[in-house]
């Protein structure tokens, strides 16, 4: 009896959905900033912040938020840790070790396979990767909690560095400070519910697990491992904690206001909980859902009569990334050779590219582009920009980064999970 | 600050038992001819080789694609001497740049502590080198090329 209201909401919004993703449209769909509004504190609402940052180096477009972390079971031993990245390309939370108090540390625990070997992750970016053990905390944010919660705590010296020769070392430097991270830890909110997902699952004897996971019988001895989505009994893959959440459990939105043209020192938008769940979460008439590719979550965006079939938002990106042949001369690099894969226009340029994917009719994005040298010539003063953009080395990448997310509310609908408007993984502006 | 406890390892089982796999499965890691360096000094023992290699002929260069283990894809670009001038890679994990990289693999590492715009992206030029990195888990790629040593007539849209 208790399905039956939501199955009638679900109905009615699924017919609306459908009306929005009719090709028989007449108007095209434009998807505007600014006007947002922005959800106010409450117990699904987590400040979000994009300032310099924690380290000696400003971060550029970083957005930071805090959580708490209790050892499991306890109500006491928990600590609050700030200047938390977070991260709609990701999932799953990492803490670098030098932030956790002794008392909390201690009280964590490694999660062990059956052989008692500790599992331990190897987290490859596009410049390091940060190494260190899977532990189970309590994590609260605004006034969510999820209990028992997968997460990495890396740079710590119980496991100092991959072993030697182990492939994933070759990423880049080791992340393991504050300072060479740039944050004290990061949250992964994306639409996918575990940081790898199938690929760490899968058996090492076939091919393509991509090797992220290690099982460790000391500090230094460690093999790659398999280890599964989810477990109730034994090691699990780092998770997105969103959802453990009792409730509001079915995705993220992100908020954050416009910023000034030439950039701002700070900005604060809000990162909510659930979609459709409260009053201050509802999913509302205008934005548009576009279904994701379930594997990497990417929609496809045209631009300059090209099309980028791997096109993602992404808070975790700083600029919007996309390549232009180099004959697109509206856009070009920079000269100075420190930024000189940025774009660095004569004048701020206007675009118009659109965001497609099999649910949507395209949806035109318009953006700015200003030049970075420009930008960024406050040698971090000013952090906060919406026209910040550039170059990437793989053509079908068109990365919606953090500039794209100012004077927008985006959904980010985890798989898996059932909304008023459509089933998981979607996003929608 | 970070000590963890092995609360629920028993005391002397963890430097006991499980010494040895460490070493055997690195072993398997693929040889490459690294940027910079001749295509004919690969060491291309196939009991090496934890992948496939596949050479595609273009009329200024060669491309050597290597698919790893890992499900990522390394593409090696091959001037007609043989000389390393520009690689490329995509696929689920990072390759091991120590190895695609060679003796500029200490350039990345520089440019990549200079990075302040986050970790899913990395680009810089330093000097000749040109280095553009890219991806999350689940999905990188990027290349690295020394923009001189890049033959006449070839353009960098055609290096991925």
């Amino acid at each position: 009896m208790r399905f039956g209201p939501v199955m009638l909401i679900c109905a009615a919004a699924l017919a609306l959905a459908a009306c929005k993703g009719s090709h028989s449209s007449s108007t095209p769909a434009v998807s505007t900033t600014g006007g947002n509004i922005i959800a106010g504190a409450a117990s699904n609402v987590a400040t979000l912040i994009v300032n310099a940052g924690p380290g000696p180096t400003a971060s550029i477009n970083i957005p930071y938020t805090s959580v708490i972390l209790c050892a499991p079971g306890s109500t006491t031993n928990c600590q609050t840790i700030d200047h938390i990245a977070v991260d709609t390309g990701a999932s799953g939370l990492r803490i670098v070790a030098s932030v956790l108090s002794p008392t909390l540390a201690a009280a964590l625990q490694l999660t062990l396979d059956g052989n008692n070997n500790a599992i331990v992750e190897c987290t490859q970016y596009a410049d390091g990767y940060a190494w260190g053990p899977v532990v189970s905390v309590d994590m609260g944010i605004s006034g969510e909690k999820a209990a028992s919660l997968p997460i990495q705590i890396f740079g710590t010296s119980l496991f100092p560095s991959p072993p030697a020769g182990a492939p994933c070392e070759g990423a880049g430097p080791q992340l393991d400070t504050v300072a060479s991270f740039g944050a004290n830890g990061t949250l992964g909110v994306s639409v996918f519910a575990q940081d790898c997902g199938s690929g760490c699952a899968l058996a090492l004897s076939a091919p393509a697990n991509p090797g992220f996971y290690y099982a460790c019988s000391s500090a230094t001895t460690c093999s790659v491992t398999t280890v599964p989505l989810t477990s109730v009994s034994g090691p699990e893959q780092v998770q997105n904690p969103v959802t453990l959440f009792a409730a509001n459990n079915n995705g993220v939105i992100i908020e954050m206001p416009t910023v000034n043209a030439a950039g701002q020192s700070s900005v604060s938008g809000a990162l909510v909980f659930g979609i459709d769940t409260l009053t201050n979460n509802l999913f509302g008439t205008t934005a548009i859902v576009m279904a994701v590719e379930p594997v990497h979550g990417y929609v496809s965006t045209d631009f300059n009569t090209l099309s980028y079939p791997k096109s993602s938002f992404d808070t975790g990106s700083s600029a919007l990334y996309f390549d232009v042949p180099t004959t697109f001369t509206l856009l070009p690099l920079c000269t100075d050779s420190a930024r000189s894969t940025l774009y660095c226009p004569t004048a701020t340029a206007s675009f118009k590219a659109a965001a497609v994917s099999a649910t949507n009719v395209p949806l035109s994005i318009p953006f700015s582009v200003a030049s970075a040298d420009s930008l960024l010539s406050g040698g971090g003063t000013l952090v906060a920009f919406g026209n910040l953009a550039g170059s990437v080395s793989d053509p079908g990448v068109f990365d919606w980064g953090m500039p794209f997310f100012y004077g927008r509310n985006v959904y980010f609908a985890l798989e898996g999970k059932l909304t008023s408007v459509a089933q998981g993984p979607f996003i929608a502006f | 600050m970070d000590d963890f406890r092995w609360n629920r390892l028993r005391p002397g089982r963890l430097f006991g038992a499980f010494v040895l796999v460490g070493s055997v499965c690195f072993a398997l890691s693929p040889a490459w001819a690294a940027l910079g360096s001749s295509a004919a000094s690969r060491n291309d023992d196939r009991g090496h080789v934890q992948g496939s290699l596949k050479v595609i002929s273009h009329t200024l260069y060669d491309i050597h694609e290597l698919t790893l283990s890992t499900g990522t894809t390394v593409r090696e670009y091959a001037a007609p001497g043989g000389w390393v001038f520009a690689v490329g890679w995509d696929g689920p994990a990072m390759p091991d740049l120590r190895q695609a990289l060679g003796a500029h693999y200490a350039e990345f590492l520089a440019a990549a502590q200079a990075n302040q715009g986050g970790h899913h992206h990395l680009a810089a030029q330093r000097g000749d080198l040109v280095l553009e990195s890219t991806g999350r888990m689940r999905a990188f790629a990027g290349r690295a090329y020394l923009a001189s040593a890049v033959p006449a007539g070839v353009s960098i849209d055609e290096l991925r």
